[in-house]
């Protein structure tokens, strides 16, 4: 099996008051020390080695009309545009869900909308990528995150399901393993007393709707960034640029 | 012609009548009013006081720091950097105006005090708001202080006390006496600091630091350190807790947060005390393994809290190099602008200066919603920013800190690897390199599927092992494909679920299919029950795979007959 190793060094630098460096710039000077078994040899570039591990992307989302466009879904959006972007067509339905299977650059991806109802959605996804043999750390989630401005993308090494149905069920159907990578997409918090289900199973009003426009292509390019990449200090940069999208001048 | 009016008004007519009638007949233009039947008294203009109503006062009670004199005073003298101004009680004492505000130099002190160690702005002080006066106590009085009046003569009984700490000699023959002194004059300033490091002792282990902190972590015995930060009654303070506990537990809250490494390293230099633990805002701080309470330095107590001097003025009009229109361009800009983030009335800002440089790389101008705070704790907090982030201010106007990165604004990411673009017009700051370090990307549109070959290698086998079907057509609705999906999964299910079994009797040869299942078609056509059926249908094969396999044609199975049958009754339905 082809697949790189990686063992990041923690990085020892002292933190001196005051702290003038951020954070995120030590990520640079971490050594990755990576074994590349591999013909392909154009990944001379900037010390950041390829895997060639597949990777599976999901979007969570319900089938079917009645629920086609609903915030809920962005997750299939989101898919959606990443086929359009890569020229991955999605025809094959296996385990319960669509699929497509193709490459991002060298690294083979799977393109997956499963069509069982949201809270089933691990149904599909857990023996998809037992099938397909892609490792934990390469499942790619992407759903729509109630806690972040509409709009705002954030990608995490892993984290919880922030009473997310369809995460948690994914997260059933892993053996209960949270260390798969995630893609939120924001859609805001429902307005005042408003129910939760009821706010996440309507349709976007036309101002959310160009922002989520807005926010999906910058989604394709991150998605491709992190599957060549993997999580890097760009990947940082992204994070914290969609932090502040919105207060720009 | 008035007088005219003024004999037919006289005469007989109410006031209001005349008005009317005189109006109508003569004038064009409207008459004087009536005079009055007295003159109007002559009351003398509102005091100067009060001809700014006061605010009616709000139901929370203002706290103590903020009735300080000086704040309604006009006492304003200005100072010159580096002014060294002695203090009348003579004998060295001398206020000096530095560089970090002004400090107290008294004779003996091993460093010079201040009023706040950590919150004193760097900006030099322009003018003083009060005359210089040491807010210690005077060196030199006539009689031990008491606090209290002097005695009536009846009462000067002499009285022995025990001695409060100033002079520890000997430790071994005062274990087990005891030592009585008269009252005696109470030696100020004499102030004697053991070195660092023979009071801290070895550093201490990992695990001494965790046994340590156990009973401390949930305790609310502490010094809050407020908006002051550190001030210098606080040191005695944290000496009085040491007396008890080998670790002083200190909350930081409010303005001084926003920089916190400021306050551990004056906390460490000025107490002498090490920090073991910081969690957000709250700092424990060991006293040293060989401390002695009376061999503390004794600093002399602040007796009250001096006016705080003249700085330079925050926010300017045409800050740094801009015009005033540029700046007034950048305000009007900044009225529109969300604000990053909600600061709470006495919380901790630790993360600020962080969020507010990563703000900056975006855009260039910042705005802090800082409702609810006192005015000067948000402007405190914008003089912080200034100098940590350095950065410009605009305005303070709605209680929003309107923040400006300055012309000679650096990335903290110097660009060396290029940050993602942002398409679709939302990236103001477009870097050069879009395509991800010059790999060109195989966007295939042709049908061909290019993968790597393992994945082709088991699709393809997912594909004629009938756990998956390729569709035909790519743009379905949703509907239609939920409905392809569930067809097409109650078929893979049939034949994942069931496997040839060759059946061997002694009389006859291999019994085909059909008989067998027919009797267990029931099991397997309505359960769902995954597990059970894979581990029964996987003992059957192995048993029965020695024995060559009898191919079956695809379709053909009872099963799909039934399943068949099922999809039918659906259609009808």
């Amino acid at each position: 099996m082809l697949y790189a190793v990686s063992s990041p060094k923690t990085c020892n630098c002292s933190i001196s008051y005051p702290r003038i460096q951020s954070p995120f710039s030590h990520q640079k000077r971490l050594a990755l020390t990576r074994l590349r078994v591999s013909a392909a040899s154009s990944a001379e570039r900037n010390e950041v080695k390829i895997e060639y591990t597949p990777w599976l992307i999901v979007g969570l989302g319900n089938p079917g009309n009645k629920y086609h466009g609903t915030r809920h879904n962005v997750g299939f959006e989101m898919i959606d545009r990443i086929s359009q972007a890569e020229g991955i067509l999605m025809n094959t339905i296996q385990s319960k869900a669509l699929l497509g299977i193709g490459s991002i650059g060298e690294v083979p991806v799977l393109l997956a909308k499963p069509q069982t109802y949201m809270n089933f959605s691990g149904e599909s996804v857990g023996p998809l990528a037992a099938y397909y043999q892609v490792p934990l750390r390469h499942i790619l989630l992407v759903y729509d995150e109630m806690s972040l401005p509409n709009g705002v993308l954030r990608v995490q090494p892993k984290g919880g399901h922030g009473h997310h149905n369809g995460v948690k069920s994914v997260m059933e159907h892993l053996d209960g393993r949270r260390e798969f990578p995630r893609f939120c997409i924001g859609v805001g918090n429902p307005p005042g007393t408003m129910d939760m289900k009821a706010y996440l199973l309507q349709k976007f009003s036309t101002l959310e709707r160009e922002q989520v426009d807005a926010a999906l292509e910058q989604g394709v390019e991150a998605a491709r960034t992190l599957v060549l990449e993997g999580f890097s200090s760009r990947i940082n940069r992204f994070n914290l640029g969609q932090k502040y999208k919105y207060h720009k001048v | 012609m008035l007088s005219q009016n003024k004999l037919r008004t006289l005469r007989s007519k109410p006031l209001l009548y005349v008005t009317q009638y005189t109006t109508s007949l003569q004038q064009p233009h409207p008459s004087p009013p009536p005079k009055p039947p007295i003159p109007i008294p002559k009351y003398p203009p509102p005091f100067k006081s009060l001809r700014h109503a006061k605010p009616p006062p709000s139901n929370s009670p203002i706290s103590p720091a903020f009735k300080t004199h000086h704040r309604n005073s006009k006492y304003y003298k200005p100072v010159k950097p580096g002014q060294k101004i002695p203090a009348p009680d003579g004998e060295n004492r001398a206020v000096v105006v530095g560089d970090s505000g002004i400090s107290y130099h008294l004779p003996g002190a091993p460093f010079e005090f201040m009023y706040s160690y950590s919150e004193t702005p760097k900006a030099q002080p322009l003018a003083m708001r009060e005359p210089a006066f040491l807010p210690f106590a005077p060196p030199t009085m006539p009689r031990p202080w008491t606090g209290k009046a002097p005695m009536k003569k009846s009462k000067r009984k002499i009285k022995l006390f025990e001695p409060l700490g100033g002079d520890v000699s000997d430790e071994d023959e005062n274990l087990g006496q005891k030592r009585y002194e008269m009252l005696r004059d109470y030696e100020l300033g004499k102030v004697s600091v053991r070195p660092r490091e023979e009071v801290l002792g070895e550093p201490l282990t990992r695990w001494e630091i965790k046994e340590m902190l156990k009973p401390y972590l949930s305790s609310n015995r502490q010094v809050n350190l407020g908006r002051d930060g550190l001030t210098h009654n606080m040191l005695e303070l944290i000496h009085t807790h040491w007396r008890r506990q080998p670790v002083c537990k200190v909350r930081c809250l409010g303005v001084p947060t926003v920089d916190m490494d400021n306050i551990c390293r004056c906390l460490e230099e000025k107490s002498g005390g090490k920090i073991i633990h910081r969690v957000g805002g709250v700092v424990y701080l060991f006293r040293g393994r060989n401390y002695d309470h009376r061999k503390r330095p004794q600093l002399p107590v602040m007796l009250w809290k001096p006016a705080a001097p003249v700085y330079p003025k925050l926010i300017q009009d045409a800050p740094e190099g801009l015009t005033k229109e540029e700046a007034d361009e950048l305000r009007t800009k900044g009225k529109n602008l969300l604000p990053i983030c909600k600061l709470a009335k006495n919380g901790v800002y630790i993360t600020l200066v962080r969020d507010v440089r990563t703000a900056f790389e975006g855009s260039t101008l910042v705005k802090i919603d800082c409702r609810g705070m006192h005015a000067s704790d948000y402007k405190k907090l914008g003089a912080k920013l200034k100098e940590l982030v350095p950065c410009v201010l605009l305005s303070f106007d709605d209680e929003q800190i309107l923040m400006w990165r300055g012309k000679d604004w650096k990335s903290m990411y110097e660009d060396e690897t290029p940050k993602i673009n942002l398409s679709s017009g939302d990236g103001s700051r477009v870097t050069n390199i879009s395509e991800t370090n010059g790999v060109p990307f195989h966007k295939s549109d042709a049908k061909s599927v290019c993968s790597s070959p393992k994945m082709m290698s088991l699709w393809q086998r997912a594909i004629e092992s009938g756990k998956a079907s390729v569709l035909d057509e790519i743009d379905l609705s949703p509907d239609e494909l939920l409905s392809k999906i569930e067809e097409f999964e109650s078929t893979s299910q049939a034949t994942e679920h069931s496997y040839p079994a060759i059946i061997y009797s002694n009389r006859e040869g291999p019994l085909t299919l059909n008989a067998k299942y027919k009797n267990s078609l029931e099991d397997y056509g309505y359960s769902e029950e995954d597990s059970d059926d894979a581990d029964y249908n996987d003992k059957l094969n192995d048993d029965s795979f020695e024995v060559a396999e009898s191919s079956v044609p695809l379709g053909s199975l009872p099963v799909d007959l039934i399943a068949k049958e099922l999809s039918d009754n659906e259609h009808e339905v």
